[in-house]
């Protein structure tokens, strides 16, 4: 019964894996008439039917080791490769969330990208790309990864260049493309490195020669392993947008919004968190410093720097990086199952909130009230707009973690293990807790709570939005999701089935003892919900600035002006890369040419003492000593060429003599 | 008796070039198919000789060859001191050559697409063409060092003439620059072939002869043996004497790396490439880049890893730096390229450090990683000048600069571009992903990585960025942002590309993906003989 069950499961993971990819051939197959994307939400949703069917399947029936090898080369003994795929419960449900999202981006895209002319290509990398992700999160090999990790990175460009026509698109794609690859250094060096230190790239293979049994052991082959591990360390952070990478996340902002819902909610940036989760147990304690450092500060700033931001998009962006430091924290902690979690409801929050941005301002635009993403231009829209309201709202609890929404309980948690931690921990993660309330709470307020005159005069325009069921559709689904009530916490009441499905985590390790969790803690989650109210009642009656704010301000709008560093790093290569071209032109390349005139020259010149030299005998050779004293005396009164010409001359027969003598 | 095989594969194409020759005017265009016909015939022949090519053991002995054919070709007498010179008409594959055989075979099939249409003197431009693919053939094939060298040193003359006749503006100079180049390396092979020639007599049954005689044979499948050296001859390592600090088989190791170094090209032989590869027509640059380059690296694979083991131990470190160097320095070159074919012509450059790299990692790994760099360059290359070419034929220009937004105009172009880019710069999931990986695993566990500490492996790893890099960023620039043209007299109307081009660039695509995602028959085919190279590297270099 098991078996039978076990195999209709695989087929249906099979099918969820190939139907997005169906997606991508039926889209980049010519079609005739014009793409709609109708037929890519198709294969979507029956992915995610087959997905969740299977998922079911296998936590309920199927309790066989979840790891399914597939051999990829065999060539003993120089190399053997085999491909694994993890079905434990995490990796499912991280599955299923990718592919809600993915679900949700394409009936938001069949409606809100209507009027694209190239659909059609638009929809393929969508499928390519959760194909790819979906494949991310079930490999059980570094391999597979790092090919699917690859393959997310390309399917990004296009996606983030779609509108490369306009200025400064493709540039943007083409720098957070960029960044990622010097990630992947990262991903490559550490598996290089793994594979000498160790036989095997399996994950499993690696816990065992690397866990904590090993650790025990070798403690001084650790501070290698640790050092080695820095390398998955880089290349997770470039892609989760950490310190010092974020810097492509803020351009990569400039696609087509229902791409930005997709890229930076559930995918895109939950990928390096994922690597970094499931190579958690090589992380050495000295490298979760490091790990909680780059988290804990890039969470702070970046959500202080989301409180100063003026355009919407980037202020969303700036918030994903912040979320994404408060993982790699939990990671850095120990605590993968958590940050697992995290990903999960931070893809929802998030991608309900890039849904609800894309709302307002394609509707805004269409009424013509305003063309830029600007805060400050679309205010107190709550009346006009109350589907992008709620959904914000429901968005913005889970991330503050307010009773009774999805974000709750893992709040709670979350601020008990920085309890546990101690030390300089707390008060910076308190801090960046509060920055969170603060931009959230800016964000609803000039949305929706601000009074605007411009917007209350007109309230036809924004009635378009239900005749639109692909666009509300899953802004209810999301919002849905954002409610608590589905999962059940412990803190409601039993261990939900979320939350236990995480703590299935297979490569979970060893955490910092949490010493119970005080009440006052509780005070802390509901600070930022405190900051979160003063922040919207300010912005509600804050008026629009022309410009920014004093040295500090703008330091931290811009982020520590990395951005400007990275323009130096590119200038700087450019540069090495001219100088390398001009020692191509000046002295590599005239090599060839060089030889045919010094061939030449020494030919002409051999030809000359033939003739005025060795033909003439010792007459002759008396004659042009004779003319060469002359010549010597004249040297000093002729013009240059011609003396060149005799220096030649005389440079020649030294050669000669060197060489004569040097043959005899 | 079994089908002469590789004679079919060698002198077929030189019949097909007499055919070519000898029709008349009237059917002057009919040329192009004969080419066709043969070259189908040879991919053919490759394609069964490749199905058998695991069966190879390679290096050892004739029987670990396939498809041996030996004939005496001239025994000559030298008098009492010398003893008998011998050359035979020795043709044999294994896993080194046997996957180059077939790469060539299909690479010369796909570069006659750009040269369909060609107007000028079809006749003597498709005789010479394949004239240069008969000797491409020998070269890979034959197994006596002068039946190869002179395979070698013949190809250069058809491709001189290929350069210089058919190429672009700054052609003639091109084709002489290629042409020094390549006779200077030749001199120096020269030298080592008759260093070797003075170096060893085997004792064999001469047919003319009674008896053992002392014959001085450059047969590769034997000249590992070091019992076939004389003690006192000029490469014998056993010959101690020390010239400027060096012994002679070192001056003949480092006489052979520079010779062939400048076919590769390693780094400052490198001069030829750029200027060839631009002024070419596309299906010349396409079989420079794509078979010319290789048989460097095979030559070097053959006779330096075969004939002088112990140099290469020794030198390895030497010759990876040099390949590092490349990688990093043609990458920092191609990043500011305004031509698009120097620009490809740099990241050949490149790629083939990355293949020298690998083969001086003395790994299994590594040197696999070095052989199926060069079929996944090759193929990779053919594409990219496909799509160059497609480009230059839509727009009349190839400047960076005078281009933006083609993908616009022509999505089906921009598609393969990006495609054919990133399998340039190893995206994983196409062929170079697997090549690179698998040279930089022999680069990080090379005997000599650890005095490196794995140093070069890293910086080779910021080629792979660096490709990314120039590819990428050429892509943005060419395909992207609003569509113009610029110094175009009107606004042309870009066509997408057409059929033929569609379902050679697809055709190309599917083969990359293929020796991407499925590497192992390809592995299986060359991993024995690689090994025994391996094993033979280890038992006589250290001896």
């Amino acid at each position: 019964m098991s078996d039978a069950l076990k195999t209709v499961a695989l087929y249906g993971f099979a099918l969820a894996f190939l139907l997005p990819f169906c997606s991508f051939l039926w889209h980049v197959c010519p079609q005739r008439g014009r793409c709609r994307g109708k037929a890519a939400l198709g294969f979507l949703i029956m992915a995610g039917v087959c997905m969740g069917g299977a998922t079911g399947l296998w936590l309920v029936y199927v309790e066989d080791p979840n790891i399914v090898p597939v051999s990829w080369i065999i060539l003993p003994p120089a190399l053997v490769i085999r491909f694994s795929v993890d079905f434990s419960a995490p990796v499912l449900i991280l599955c299923n969330c990718t592919l809600l999202v993915s679900c949700w981006v394409h009936m938001y895209s069949v409606d809100y990208m209507k009027e694209d002319k190239r659909l059609a290509p638009y929809f393929a990398m969508l499928g390519l790309f959760t194909t790819a992700m979906l494949g991310l999160f079930v490999s059980g090999n570094l391999w597979s990864m790092a090919l699917c990790w690859g393959w997310i990175g390309i399917c990004s460009y296009v996606l983030i260049g779609h509108n490369y026509q306009e200025k400064g698109m493709a540039r943007a794609a083409t720098e957070a493309f960029l960044i990622g690859k010097v990630g992947d250094i990262g991903l490559w060096v550490g598996m290089l490195v793994f594979l000498v230190i160790s036989s095997g790239l399996d994950i499993e293979t690696l816990q065992l020669y690397f866990g904590d049994s090993f650790k025990q052991q070798v403690s001084g082959f650790m501070v290698w392993v640790g050092l080695f591990a820095l390398c998955f360390v880089w290349a997770a952070l470039s892609k989760s947008a950490q310190f010092p990478f974020q810097v492509w996340l803020i351009s990569a902002m400039r696609g087509p919004v229902p791409v930005s819902a997709l890229l930076h909610s559930a995918t895109l940036v939950a990928a390096g968190v994922f690597l970094l989760g499931r190579l958690a147990f090589l992380f050495t304690p000295w490298v979760r410093e490091v790990l909680l450092v780059v988290g804990l500060g890039t969470a702070l700033t970046a959500g202080l720097a989301a409180y100063t931001q003026v355009h919407i998009k980037r202020l969303l962006a700036y918030s994903t990086i912040s979320q994404m430091g408060f993982m790699v924290a939990l990671v850095a902690l120990g605590q993968v199952a958590y940050a697992f979690l995290y990903i999960v409801l931070h893809a929802i929050a998030k991608a309900l909130l890039f849904l609800a941005t894309g709302i307002i301002t394609q509707q805004l635009a269409r009424a013509g009230l305003q063309k830029s993403e600007e805060l400050s231009q679309m205010s107190g829209l709550w009346r006009q707009m109350p589907l992008p309201y709620i959904a914000s709202a429901a968005g913005a609890a889970v991330l503050l973690g307010l009773p009774l929404s999805a974000g709750y309980g893992l709040k709670e948690y979350f601020t008990a293990q920085f309890w546990g931690y101690g030390g300089w921990g707390l008060p910076v993660a308190g801090l960046a807790l509060l920055s969170t309330g603060l931009y959230l709470g800016r964000l609803m307020g000039y949305l929706f709570l601000k009074k605007s005159p411009q917007v209350a005069q007109s309230s036809a325009w924004c009635l378009g939005i239900w005749q639109r069921p692909w666009l509300q559709l899953p802004l209810w689904m999301g919002s849905f999701c954002c409610l608590g009530v589905g999962y059940q916490y412990p803190k409601i009441g039993g261990k939900g089935w979320l939350w236990a499905g995480m703590q299935e985590v297979s490569f979970a390790l060893d955490s910092w003892e949490v010493a119970g969790r005080p009440i006052g803690l509780t005070v802390l989650s509901w600070g930022s919900v405190g900051a979160a109210l003063l922040a919207a009642g300010y912005a509600a009656r804050e008026r629009p600035r022309p410009h920014l704010g004093n040295l500090g301000y703008r330091f931290i709008h811009h982020h520590g002006y990395l951005h400007w560093i990275y323009e130096r790093i590119y200038r700087g290569i450019h540069r090495c890369a001219r100088i390398m071209q001009r020692v191509e032109r000046y002295s590599l390349a005239p090599l060839g040419a060089g030889l045919a005139k010094g061939l030449l020259l020494l030919a002409l010149g051999t030809h000359f003492v033939d003739k005025q030299g060795l033909s003439g005998g010792l007459k002759a050779a008396a004659r042009s000593l004779y003319r060469v004293g002359r010549r010597a005396d004249l040297l000093t009164k002729q013009h240059l060429p011609r003396r060149m010409a005799w220096v030649l001359f005389f440079g020649l027969c030294l050669l000669w003599t060197v060489l004569l003598l040097f043959y005899f | 008796m079994e089908l002469p095989l590789l004679s079919l594969l060698v002198w077929g194409p030189f019949v097909g070039a007499l055919v070519c020759l000898g029709l008349p005017a009237r059917y002057a265009r009919y040329s192009v198919y004969v080419a066709c016909i043969v070259l189908l015939v040879e991919v053919f022949l490759a394609a069964i000789l490749f199905s058998e090519l695991h069966m190879a053991k390679g290096i050892y002995a004739e029987s670990n060859f396939l498809w041996v054919e030996r004939h005496v070709w001239f025994v000559m007498s030298l008098g009492e001191r010398w003893g008998h010179l011998r050359v035979d008409y020795l043709l044999g594959v294994d896993g080194l050559s046997g996957p180059l055989v077939l790469l060539a075979a299909l690479l010369f099939l796909v570069a006659l697409g750009p040269a369909w249409r060609m107007v000028r003197r079809p006749r003597l431009f498709f005789s010479l063409y394949l004239l240069l693919c008969g000797a491409v053939m020998g070269a890979l094939c034959s197994l006596d060092m002068l039946l190869l060298f002179l395979f070698l040193e013949f190809l250069v003359l058809p491709t001189y003439v290929l350069i210089a006749f058919w190429g672009g503006r700054g052609r003639t100079e091109a084709a002489l620059q290629f042409l020094l180049y390549t006779l200077s390396g030749s001199v120096l092979i020269f030298f080592v072939l008759l260093g070797l020639y003075l170096s060893i007599s085997i004792p064999q049954r001469l047919p003319t002869e009674v008896g053992l005689q002392w014959v001085r044979h450059l047969d590769l499948t034997q000249i590992i043996n070091t019992s076939h050296y004389k003690a006192t001859g000029l490469f014998s390592s056993q010959n101690m004497q020390a010239f400027w600090g060096l012994p002679l088989r070192g001056w003949a190791f480092l006489a052979l790396c520079v010779g062939l170094g400048i076919k590769v090209p390693l780094i400052p032989g490198h001069g030829w490439l750029p200027k060839a590869h631009v002024e070419a027509s596309t299906s010349i640059s396409i079989i420079l880049a794509g078979v010319l380059l290789k048989l460097g690296a095979y030559g070097l694979f053959r006779i330096g890893w075969g004939v002088f083991p112990d140099q290469v131990l020794e030198y390895a470190p030497v010759l990876a730096f040099f390949a590092v160097f490349s990688i990093v320095y043609a990458g920092l070159n191609a990043l500011v390229q305004m031509d698009l074919k120097r620009l490809i012509a740099y990241a050949s450059i490149a790629h083939m450090g990355f293949v020298v790299l690998g083969m001086s990692s003395l790994s299994d790994r590594g040197m696999m990683g070095a052989v199926y760099q060069m079929l996944s360059h090759g193929l990779v290359v053919a594409a990219l000048f496909l799509i160059v070419d497609g480009v230059e034929q839509r727009t009349g220009t190839r400047n960076i600069s005078h281009l933006s937004g083609l993908a616009d105009r022509g999505p089906r172009l921009a598609a393969f571009a990006l495609l054919f880019f990133c399998a340039a710069f190893g995206l994983p999931g196409f062929s170079g992903f697997v090549a690179e990986m698998l040279v930089l695993m022999g680069a990080f566990e090379a005997i000599w990585a650890q005095s490196f500490s794995w140093g070069l492996g890293i910086f080779a790893l910021l080629g792979i960025v660096l490709a990314a890099a120039y590819f990428i960023w050429a892509y943005q620039r060419v395909f992207q942002g609003p569509y113009w043209i610029r110094n175009a007299e009107r606004t042309i109307p870009l066509r997408d590309i057409c059929l033929w081009e569609v379902a050679v660039l697809s055709g190309l695509l599917g083969l990359v993906l293929v020796l991407g995602l499925y590497p192992q028959p390809v592995l299986e085919a060359m991993y024995t003989t690689i090994h025994h190279l391996k094993l033979l590297m280890y038992t006589y270099g250290s001896s």
